[in-house]
């Protein structure tokens, strides 16, 4: 059964092949595992690429970081076909920054919007 | 079987029943009453012989005769059904729960059982795992003429917990090795594999005086330690000689300094992301250097991270710590912990260690 949870979501977009991954509202550790388990799909998924949208997102707590630490080491294992969107929300930026997270992440290199 | 048989089945049962069972008028006139709860009542009666329950219950369970009196007629558990604990007799922790159940429309059955036992058991558990946390949070090697604070809440919850530790390690050549540390998870688990990877550390500090080669070690532990993998730690060499500190973090928030002329800074550089050596990091060092009277801050995610304050948690902390450093090192963290936690549930952990380069 799908997590629920007001104002929590996770939006799955597949077109041409590559897959966009959108996510809105709280990432703690109850919601964590829902994204978790979308960029586990996609990660063995016929898609070529995987983009993970965080724009939504309006917290982010160290379980939501390791779900992301997880997905990008997997996705360096595997085919490497994951990028993170840089235009997420500036208290989502300084969580990454001070987890000393944002290195490791693979932006992706074009600009949107 | 005759009614007349079922009838005095049920008063033997009454009679013998090692359960308390007294009954009582819609007045407080004591009806029926067994032995079980003559003897669990004995240490409130002071002499006087049980007749009138009311003005026992009015110093016993005052909760239990508003229900009674306020619930009248309706058939059940008074009081929503809730059991009460109150203590009893001459014994500090001896305790007997309380339940009352109208049985007809003008009587109720008060239910007494002794729970001392069950709590002292309960008791002496609850210090076992507490004293067991608190041998594994860390230690303080003495450190000749360096103040060393630190304080440690643990989370609203039940059984206290948790994966924060920390340690200072006199090195073997006279500086000392500060560490704050956060494991995954808040449960007994938590807490072992936090109480393995800080051993590990411990270990290996004494002889590493780069904080970031102890970091690549580190790394390695996490990947070998059942649920170690991307804990996060700060780890900080200081001489209290020289007052020259190297720093580095592995996903963990910056080390807080408060100088000694009011302004505060975190430490930069030397940061990279959570243990593990997944990610093959060059792991760094930063340098910096306290004066006399410098306060550094070293601290877990639990003080200042809060979800329902968008104001950055940091610049916060910041402030706070920037306002009590003309205090002792070991007010000073009391304070900042009551004054960051102030007015929310403590979700997390929190463990804050603080040192203050002498004045010379």
């Amino acid at each position: 059964m799908p997590y629920e949870r007001p104002g929590f979501s996770v939006e799955v977009d597949v077109s041409d092949g590559s897959c966009q991954i959108s996510v809105f509202g709280e990432v703690d550790v109850a919601s964590a595992p829902a994204v978790g388990q979308a960029l586990q799909e996609a990660e063995v998924s016929a898609a070529t690429s995987v983009v993970l949208d965080l724009a939504g997102v309006t917290f982010l707590d160290s379980a939501g970081i390791r779900v992301l630490l997880n997905a990008v080491l997997a996705s360096r294992a595997g085919a490497n076909k994951l990028s993170v969107r840089r235009d997420y929300q500036p208290q989502v930026d300084r969580v990454l920054a001070i987890a000393g997270v944002i290195e490791a992440l693979p932006y992706l290199a074009v600009r949107f919007r | 079987m005759s009614a007349g048989d079922d009838l005095q089945g049920l008063l033997q049962f009454f009679y013998q029943c090692p359960v308390g069972l007294l009954e009582i008028t819609d007045g407080g006139a004591v009806e029926k009453i067994n032995p079980a709860a003559v003897r669990m009542l004995a240490f409130a009666l002071a002499g006087d012989d049980l007749q009138e329950l009311f003005p026992l219950l009015d110093r016993l369970a005052p909760q239990m005769l508003s229900a009674i009196r306020s619930e009248p007629r309706r058939l059940g558990p008074l009081g929503d059904g809730q059991r009460l604990v109150v203590p009893s007799g001459s014994h500090g922790d001896d305790s007997l729960e309380l339940l009352a159940v109208r049985v007809r429309p003008d009587r109720v059955m008060i239910v007494l059982v002794d729970v001392s036992t069950e709590r002292r058991v309960a008791q002496g558990e609850h210090e076992i795992v507490v004293e067991l946390q608190r041998s594994m949070l860390g230690r303080v090697d003495p450190i000749p003429g360096l103040p060393v604070d630190v304080t440690y809440r643990t989370a609203d919850r039940g059984l206290q917990v948790g994966g924060d530790w920390y340690d200072v390690v006199g090195l073997t050549d006279q500086r000392v090795g500060l560490i704050v540390g956060d494991v995954v998870g808040h449960n007994l688990q938590a807490t072992a594999t936090m109480g393995q990877l800080r051993s590990a550390v411990r270990a290996v500090a004494r002889s590493c005086v780069d904080p970031a080669r102890l970091l690549d070690q580190a790394d390695g532990f996490a990947d070998h330690i059942e649920g170690a993998r991307y804990a996060t730690l700060a780890y900080i060499v200081f001489d209290p000689r020289t007052g020259e500190l190297a720093h580095t973090c592995a996903g963990h928030p910056p080390p807080l300094v408060v100088r000694h002329n009011g302004t505060a800074a975190y430490l930069s550089g030397g940061r990279g992301p959570p243990l593990t050596r997944a990610w093959c990091p060059r792991r760094e060092s930063a340098h910096d250097r306290l004066e006399p009277g410098d306060t550094l801050v070293m601290y877990t995610d639990g003080l200042y991270e809060r979800r329902d304050d968008p104001a950055d948690g940091l610049t916060r902390l910041r402030d706070v710590a920037t306002g009590l450093q003309h205090l002792p090192i070991a007010q000073m963290g009391q304070r900042l912990a009551d004054e960051m936690l102030a007015g929310s549930a403590t979700e997390d952990d929190v463990c804050v260690l603080i040192i203050r380069h002498p004045e010379t």
